[in-house]
């Protein structure tokens, strides 16, 4: 930033606007700039107060802060304690990956311990081949009978009940 | 008890200090501890909050002096980590009970009741304060954005695009900040002082 641009911007607000009540923006413009040396505006008494209570406040807090910062212990064994931590960043990332993996180890064995406790579950027995082949037989025989009881009744298809010949009684045998 | 300001603490604003100074965790504190710790107790208004930011201010800046690149001053750098830290404090529950513990503590400005400025007169020192308390006691009414733009612009005295880049905020968006605080601290202080 220039700054005889910027005495000469405050020179120029100075004015046109002096005569007048300032804007906020004029007036944060003037308070961060030198005090003037005319008091004849009634605007610039206003500026002034401001610029002085700003100073009061800024002196009176730094000498706060000052003195306070003067008790303050010193930071330099913070930053030791710190920089052994992250001095010897390789075998502590080392410790915790090894911490880790036997941890990790552990579990995994011990779930497999437990998975081979458990018992085997029971599943049927393999049938065999000619107790399918029978199994089929009868199946074969059911159907047949089925179908033969199904057969419409005689009177429905206009035959006598004489011409129509005794019902086979069929046996299952098993 | 007599004190005495630091004439490297009174001209730092302005000035560069050489990458070195970085390296050594107690004389950055030194340098810039004091106000730091003056911009942060005005922020948060609670002293042992504001020590311990500052502290964290510090530490955090020793830490990673390597990524300072030297683009900003090194306090606009400091500041700039300090306003971090403050937020992140604001979004915390501890700040909560802090602000709360504030609400009913003894107001903040007895900061400058604890002092007295030598070699002037205690009608001097009376009004000085006075008027640090009516500041202090606008400064209040802000909110967190516009009260950190007003110290940075007119109690450090820093430029507007140093406080851009402390604020990681468009020039546009402090100076809106700014003016509305400028408002708001002229309507309390302006008519009274």
């Amino acid at each position: 930033m220039n700054p005889t641009r910027t005495q000469h911007e405050d020179a120029t607000l100075r004015d046109d606007t002096f005569s007048r009540e300032l804007t906020d923006e004029q007036m944060a413009v003037l308070l961060a700039a030198a005090p003037a040396n005319d008091t004849t505006f009634e605007a610039d008494a206003e500026v002034r107060a401001m610029q002085a209570a700003l100073r009061s406040y800024r002196t009176e807090t730094l000498l706060w802060a000052e003195r306070r910062s003067a008790g303050q212990p010193s930071l330099a064994p913070l930053v030791a304690r710190n920089r052994f931590w992250t001095a010897a960043p390789q075998w502590a990332l080392a410790a915790i990956a090894l911490v880790t993996i036997s941890v990790g180890a552990f579990h995994l064995r011990e779930s497999n311990n437990a998975v081979n406790d458990i018992p085997a579950v029971q599943t049927f027995a393999q049938t065999s081949t000619s107790s399918l082949a029978e199994d089929n037989r009868l199946l074969s025989q059911i159907d047949v009978a089925l179908q033969y009881d199904s057969a419409p009744p005689a009177s429905i298809q206009g035959k006598s009940a004489r011409t129509v010949p005794a019902v086979r009684s069929i046996e299952v045998t098993n | 008890m007599a004190y005495t300001l630091h004439a490297d603490v009174l001209k730092f604003a302005t000035q560069d200090r050489p990458a070195t100074e970085l390296d050594d965790i107690d004389l950055l504190a030194r340098n810039y501890r004091p106000r730091l710790l003056r911009f942060v107790m005005a922020s948060v208004r609670d002293e042992d909050l504001a020590d311990t930011i500052v502290q964290d201010t510090l530490l955090k800046a020793y830490r990673s002096r390597e990524s300072f690149r030297g683009d900003c001053s090194t306090n606009t750098w400091l500041t700039g980590i300090a306003v971090n830290l403050v937020r992140d404090h604001a979004r915390t529950q501890k700040f909560k009970f802090w602000r709360k513990a504030h609400a009913t503590a003894v107001d903040a400005t007895e900061m400058a009741n604890h002092l007295r400025a030598e070699g002037t007169s205690p009608e001097g020192t009376l009004l000085a304060r006075e008027k640090a308390g009516m500041v202090h006691a606008a400064m209040a009414q802000l909110s967190p954005n516009q009260r950190t733009i007003f110290l940075m612009r007119f109690i450090e005295e820093m430029e507007l695009a140093e406080i851009s880049t402390a604020m990681s905020m468009p020039v546009n968006t402090v100076k809106t900040h700014l003016h509305r605080a400028v408002k708001a601290v002229r309507a309390k202080v302006g008519g009274t002082v």
